[in-house]
């Protein structure tokens, strides 16, 4: 391990010149992880919108059908062309039949003559504005295809496979009548749904999970889990939730659960209380004497044999003194039994306690990162404007920022990977992987979080120290993102295979 | 506001009833439906009177309407609260359909169970092991319960 941080160190000799351009730090050697995370595309809405109407103009075209037939097709085929084609070519009326394409006299005949001047829903005489777009011939008015629509779009992107409100009737609801009647807000959340039936349906294609974004991420090859988002969010493609590399979604989940639950309380009262031997209520010793009195029930015992206090005296061995506790130990197996199960849990709890405490503190020391950003924004700004050093020079100090901030994230769940992690060799070459990640992204850290007055102040003028700060945190930097490459690296090869 | 289809609904329920149901209109509510429906003949509950309620939601018949059975009745797709498990109220509901169209599927309900969709798991796997078994107690349901 101590080797990468050589080679590093030794490329990087000579950047205290004065005289050197600007590092760009992300031409560092591109290593394998880097490489991986760029196996994606982020789209806007626009542009996937775009996407999903060259998918309908070739579906047009190969089937010789109109736009609508095309969308009603591959929303039934969820979008699969290859599908579609498929079926389409080996029986195309009853794939047509399938997706709702064509009528069905026999099942649900036109409306008879009498009543044909009705709207069939509303039974209110139908005007001129009456619709009759579909194939069927079921005449609604359009205030009840609004309302219908409207109801429709509460029960979420679905709604674009409605059928024709008549009862049994086997016609979909066509594209261009939901665009025909809707209006405003509505037209949009039908839109919007109509390209979720894309994108939903498409399995290497998700929107950003952060509320509000409308960017989404196409997967090209699978390979990589973690992808950011033009947003900046972070997020695991898979399961949709927040990076957690290097633990796999399963590993996050556990993790995320066993954080939440409430098993961590009972381990704890397992492990701090005992109940009362009368009322059973548990009860927290939080005194030293071994006379206990239970609150509820006012029962006096001893909290080491949990015998009745009353049998407790000279006798035994003096108040505070209970020697019968070996006695009752070794005489009642269901006590040793409990004795065992609190050991247990303590220990459990102990372990646990151990990872999340140091999982909260990544998580803690990464929002603290965050919060720094304005003000490394800020402090650029300054060394730019008060003491006139080019911005592009500059740089180092928001990437370095960015990889603590990556840094941390990672970190926080090397403690979740490794508290499930079983006890063996493998175990101890990532202990000291992450041990030498933490190390170095806490001195990046450090470097980051430290005092810039000095180099603000006005009667300097030497600018050397602020050239020997600069490539000193760009050193670290760099040997960082070695340790943070070669700990995905390692993990995610399968390098440490031995979780529970 | 009674809505021109509720009107008419209500209008034709009463000068062209459906044979075997009886729908009166609440005095104070328009939307709410006293139902009563007699067992149809051939069935276990031929001869019991069977009351239910049936409520029209705001946005019907964009939704379908609410019934519930008052009386106690031992069927596999009915029930002890008396809901009713029934496709044309929930997923195969179309506003085209209407009030009638939903009686008229509880009538038919009551002489062809769907055994294969049950709401009491029970009282289907009754009809199904021992169909004789399970007649005989829906009969004396009938009796007991439906039989005023």
């Amino acid at each position: 391990m101590e080797s990468h941080g050589d080679s590093v160190e030794e490329e990087c000799e000579g950047w205290d010149d004065e005289e050197y351009e600007d590092p760009a730090l992300e031409n560092t050697p591109s290593e394998n992880t880097l490489a991986k995370i760029k196996d994606y595309r982020i789209y806007t809405s626009e542009e996937i919108m775009e996407k999903q109407g060259k998918i309908i103009q070739n579906v047009r075209e190969i089937l010789g059908v109109d736009e609508d037939d095309a969308i009603t097709a591959l929303k039934h085929f969820s979008w699969s062309v290859e599908q579609l084609e498929e079926k389409w070519f080996s029986d195309e009326d009853k794939t047509k039949y399938q997706c709702g394409l064509v009528p069905d006299d026999s099942k649900c005949p036109p409306p008879n003559k009498k009543y044909a001047d009705l709207c069939q829903i509303c039974f209110l005489p139908l005007k001129k504005d009456k619709i009759n777009s579909l194939k069927c011939g079921h005449i609604f008015c359009r205030q009840c295809w609004t309302d219908f629509f409207d109801t429709k779009l509460l029960e979420g992107y679905h709604c674009v496979m409605s059928k024709c409100p008549q009862y049994g009737c086997p016609l979909t609801v066509t594209h261009s009548i939901w665009k025909q009647i809707l209006t405003g807000k509505h037209l949009q959340r039908y839109l919007k749904f109509h390209c979720k039936s894309y994108t939903d349906e498409t399995k290497n294609i998700n929107w950003c999970p952060k509320p509000g974004c409308n960017f989404c991420v196409e997967n090209v090859s699978y390979v990589v889990s973690e992808v950011e988002c033009n947003c900046g969010h972070f997020f695991c493609f898979k399961c949709g939730e927040d990076s957690h590399r290097p633990c796999s979604c399963e590993l996050a989940k556990k993790w995320m659960m066993k954080n939440k639950s409430e098993s961590e309380n009972i381990t704890w009262m397992i492990a701090n209380t005992k109940n009362c031997p009368k009322c059973q209520r548990p009860i927290e010793k939080n005194q030293g004497c071994n006379h206990m009195t239970c609150n509820m029930c006012k029962h006096e015992f001893c909290w080491m044999c949990m015998g009745s206090w009353t049998e407790h005296g000279n006798a035994t061995g003096g108040y505070y003194k209970c020697n019968k506790y070996e006695e009752m130990k070794s005489s009642k197996n269901d006590l040793t039994k409990l004795e065992e199960e609190r050991d247990r849990a303590k220990h459990e709890l102990k372990k646990y306690m151990f990872f999340f405490e140091r999982y909260s503190n990544h998580v803690k020391a990464g929002d603290h990162a965050n919060e720094m950003k304005p003000k490394i924004e800020i402090l650029i700004e300054k060394l730019n404007t008060e003491k006139s050093y080019p911005i592009a020079e500059l740089h180092f100090l928001k990437e370095g920022l960015d990889e603590v901030i990556r840094c941390r994230k990672v970190l926080k769940w090397t403690y979740a990977y490794g508290f499930y992690l079983n006890d063996d060799k493998e175990k101890a070459l990532f202990e000291n992987a992450q041990e030498m990640l933490e190390k170095n992204a806490d001195r990046l850290h450090e470097y980051l979080e430290q005092d810039f007055e000095p180099f603000l102040c006005e009667e300097e003028l030497d600018k050397k120290p602020f050239y020997q700060y600069k490539s000193n945190l760009v050193n670290c930097y760099k040997v960082t993102k070695q340790f943070y490459t070669n700990l995905l690296d390692g993990l995610e090869r399968g390098l440490t295979n031995n979780i529970i | 506001m009674i809505t021109p289809r509720i009107k008419k609904e209500t209008e034709r329920l009463s000068t062209d009833p459906i044979v075997g149901i009886y729908a009166t209109p609440d005095e104070t509510n328009f939307r709410h439906f006293h139902v009563q429906i007699s067992g149809p003949a051939d069935t276990p509950y031929n001869g019991g009177l069977f009351k239910a309620e049936l409520f029209l939601p705001d946005e019907y018949p964009m939704v379908p309407p609410k019934v519930l059975f008052r009386t106690k009745i031992f069927h596999p797709n009915i029930d002890k609260l008396g809901r009713i498990c029934l496709d044309i109220l929930k997923k195969n509901w179309s506003p085209a359909l209407q009030i009638r169209a939903v009686l008229v599927s509880i009538q038919s309900l009551l002489s062809d169970a769907n055994l294969d969709d049950p709401l009491d798991e029970e009282v289907a796997e009754l009809f199904k092991t021992d169909p004789e078994a399970a007649e005989e107690k829906a009969r004396q349901w009938t009796l007991d319960y439906a039989n005023e």
